[in-house]
């Protein structure tokens, strides 16, 4: 067996440099660093999928709306209830109108619709009519973080829209790494890319051209254990507003009254028998007075499908999402909502 | 204060600044040098800065008391009142809660039941390296190596150096003293090293080692969840993860010292990459080796006296190094089982090599597999370093080699994206003998490495810092 003496053992040895090319050493690393962020936002904007369903959704119906060249009549937003609820076309012919759906996602809660009229308003001036589609759980949440980065409004936005929000030092740190920093704010998003190049190719959302997205195959277990969920965790803490959410509702019903459109707020499509629970009936029509109280201190506010569209589970993905077969039946249903308030 | 955190970025470039603007007075810059390393230290939990002051007064007054007596038995006390500090601070610290449990467990077996007597004692970080560290000084004053020093502030910075204060290297008062005591240069060749020690540095640490302990940590929470090839992976990636977490703070902590003018010792020359036991130790944590060779082994009297003389002296010296890692049984066995590695290859007798084996090509086999089959051996070291119970040990032998496992292969995938770097940088130290090889490499390649890196750094780092594995000991 050999052995080994300290007359093999690597050394350090310095080698000669200068202070310019010490300099140039580290200018070019952090501009190495500089070019792989610029790289990875333009890779992550150009493939939406590389990340979750989730962000892709927020994103796809923000650049709907940023892209959009001409006003539409009717629009349509809210949480993920109404992108997979409402089909635009269905309600055109039913209306006879021109609508475009803009619903996200529950984690935007309700001060993205309300920042997405606002900027349509801007844009378009009011449209005339908007249809707010809500969960029965929407209403207490407050916008996730992460997402609030993705709205392609200018730098410092927030606090200026008509539902203002307030972000303290650390959150308006994050909200700017995620915005321009991606290399470190998406790091998982990142990690899984370089690790699995292979795999990030498929958008997981398919949006019609209106931005309405079907669910094709409903999940009567998942519509079921999804109510059981609402039961354990929603419905016994009681029927709350969030602040912001609070703010939001009332922004909107402001700019309904100042720009003179028709607000109407509808509820998301129900699992059949939800409202008849003992438990989850009374924690959802105290939800449904509040909000009644409130619409009705505006002409130009209306609260629609109260009581709401409710559905077996064997035609729903959850239990407020509906799949593509009673989509034209709730869609039909919230057109004859609105017209019955506008007659 | 973790060098991976953005508060030490932020207080070293402070620090930097002040020290770089205050280079007319050294004096000032170990006053301010001093002041940092105690925020630094304090950071963590200002109480322990007592322990470290204490060290840091007794050591200074008894290297100047034993230069200034010649008589044998007043300088023989002077020695023991400073190691009776330091190891009474380190045993009552580090130590206590574990000899009283095993006591107990001890007197359990015997059939007695003694009331369980734990302190819960909060281990101060880095308490291991600055106790040898500052002992390392007076017992060279003992032995008439060295002078002491006149200005305790200087003694205080030496003991308290904020780059290798929690996690060495262990320095040797004969290196950093004359240091302190000097002007620093700081020379732009060093500067060029700095930065690739410190660019490495991070890589081994927040990618390198983050990434495995992500692979190694559920592993051996859950081991009997896993099998086969998982299990194999998640050894493989402890023995990846502890290589990077420590030899990355030592070269970031070399790094940040070579900024400041200061050459602290290298602490890792390749260690994977050694040939037998002896080599590793030649290669692993170089400045616990080296004073464990310097102040217990050859004091034992080294391999002078026969081979059986040796071999105790090996053993108790490898024991007592398993047992500087931590306060529990595991690390005493597996000091243990590096001494039986030891004293085994001591047995053997082998022909020494002189010369460098891979230049010679008729040796590259050999040498190759004399590598492969000490990494062997070094990974089920670290089986036995890492483990929770000798169960889990057993576990893991037993069932490393049924199949793959659920995630086998995803593990395997991963450990090998995260640890690949190490391979080239490694193999062209090791060819040119140069650990600062990739500095001499042509600029083009030189700077395409430094980005991947920095790149590499900033995209995969795990954001939630994770302590260096080597601050709890």
């Amino acid at each position: 067996m050999p052995r080994t003496d300290q007359n093999i053992l690597p050394t350090e040895r310095a080698v000669r440099t200068s202070r310019r090319a010490t300099a140039f050493t580290v200018v070019v690393v952090l501009a190495c660093g500089l070019f792989f962020n610029a790289g990875l936002s333009l890779l992550l904007s150009a493939r939406p999928a590389l990340d979750n369903s989730t962000y892709v959704a927020f994103r796809e119906q923000w650049q709907r709306l940023v892209r959009l060249e001409e006003p539409v009549e009717t629009l349509i937003i809210g949480d993920s209830s109404g992108r997979h609820g409402i089909d635009p076309e269905i309600l055109d012919d039913a209306l006879g109108t021109v609508s475009l759906n803009l619903c996200t996602m529950g984690d935007a809660a309700v001060t993205n619709p309300a920042w997405q009229l606002e900027h349509y308003i801007q844009r378009f001036g009011p449209p005339k009519r908007v249809i707010m589609v809500a969960v029965h759980d929407l209403w207490k949440r407050d916008i996730k973080l992460p997402l609030i980065p993705v709205v392609p409004l200018p730098w410092g936005y927030w606090p200026t829209m008509r539902a203002p929000l307030e972000l303290d030092r650390a959150e308006t740190r994050d909200v700017f790494l995620a915005r321009f920093v991606p290399v470190y704010s998406k790091d998982q998003t990142v990690l899984r890319t370089l690790m699995h190049p292979w795999r990030a190719s498929r958008l997981q959302i398919h949006f019609s051209g209106q931005g309405f997205a079907s669910i094709r195959r409903s999940d009567p277990d998942l519509a079921r254990s999804d109510f059981a969920d609402h039961l354990k965790w929603s419905a016994p803490a009681g029927w709350r507003i969030s602040r912001a959410s609070h703010h939001a509702l009332e922004a909107m019903i402001a700019m309904a009254e100042e720009y003179k459109f028709e607000l109407f707020v509808a509820n998301s499509p129900q699992l059949v028998g939800m409202i008849d629970d003992d438990v989850f009936g009374p924690y959802y029509r105290e939800g449904q007075e509040f909000l009644a109280g409130l619409l009705s201190g505006s002409p130009r506010a209306h609260l629609i499908l109260s009581p709401p569209a409710t559905y077996p589970a064997e035609q729903m993905q959850n239990s407020d999402h509906i799949a593509k077969d009673v989509v034209e039946d709730f869609t039909r249903r919230v057109a004859t909502a609105v017209q019955a308030c506008e007659e | 204060m973790l060098f991976n955190s953005f508060v030490f970025l932020g207080f070293f470039l402070l620090i930097y600044a002040l020290y770089l603007s205050s280079r007319r007075s050294r004096r000032l810059q170990n006053v301010l040098l001093l002041v940092a390393s105690y925020v630094f230290y304090g950071y963590w939990d200002w109480r322990f800065l007592g322990l470290l002051a204490l060290s840091t007064v007794v050591d200074f007054f008894v290297g100047r008391a034993l230069h200034r007596s010649a008589d044998p038995r007043r300088r023989k006390l002077l020695l023991t009142v400073s190691v009776c500090t330091n190891l009474g601070i380190l045993g009552f610290f580090k130590y206590f809660d574990f000899f009283a449990d095993s006591l107990a467990a001890l007197m359990g077996l015997l059939g007695l039941q003694p009331d369980p007597f734990t302190l819960g004692i909060l281990l101060p970080v880095g308490i291991s390296f600055y106790t040898f560290q500052t002992m390392s000084y007076t017992i060279d004053i003992y032995r008439g190596k060295l002078e002491p020093v006149d200005s305790i502030s200087d003694f205080a910075l030496f003991v308290a150096f904020f780059p290798q204060l929690v996690a060495g290297p262990i320095e040797r008062a004969s290196n950093l003293l004359p240091q302190i005591a000097r002007p620093r240069r700081i020379g732009q060749d060093e500067v060029g090293a700095a930065l690739w020690l410190i660019l490495w540095g991070y890589f081994k640490k927040v990618v390198i080692a983050d990434r495995m302990a992500l692979i190694a940590n559920p592993i051996f929470a859950e081991h009997a969840e896993f099998q086969g090839l998982e299990l194999v992976v998640g050894l493989l990636a402890f023995t990846v993860q502890i290589y990077g977490d420590f030899s990355g703070y030592s070269d970031i902590a070399r790094g940040v010292a070579k900024l400041m003018g200061f050459e602290l010792m290298v602490n890792f020359k390749l260690p994977y990459l050694a040939i037998n036991p002896s080599d590793f130790w030649l290669r692993w944590h170089v400045s616990l080796s080296s004073w464990l060779r310097d102040y217990l082994y050859i004091p034992l009297g080294g391999s002078r006296g026969g081979t059986l003389r040796t071999q105790r002296n090996l053993a108790l010296t490898m024991l007592l190094g398993g047992l500087w890692h931590g306060a529990a049984w595991n690390f005493v066995i597996w000091g243990a089982y590096h001494g039986t590695l030891l004293a085994v290859y001591r047995w053997l007798d082998p022909r020494p090599i002189h010369a460098d084996p891979w230049r010679d090509r008729s040796q590259r086999p050999r040498v190759l597999f004399m590598m492969a089959l000490m990494f062997v051996f070094t990974v089920i070291g670290w089986l036995i370093f890492r483990a929770d119970s000798a169960s889990q040990i057993v576990y893991f032998l037993g069932n490393m080699h049924h199949g793959v496992g659920e995630t086998g292969w995803t593990l395997l995938y991963t450990w090998f994206y995260f640890s690949w770097p190490l391979i080239p940088v490694q193999l062209l130290q090791y060819r040119t003998g140069n650990l600062l090889a990739v500095t001499g490499l042509p600029t083009p390649l030189k700077l395409a490495i430094y980005g991947l890196l920095f790149c590499g750094i900033v995209a995969f780092a795990v954001h939630e810092s994770m302590e260096f594995i080597y601050f709890q000991f």
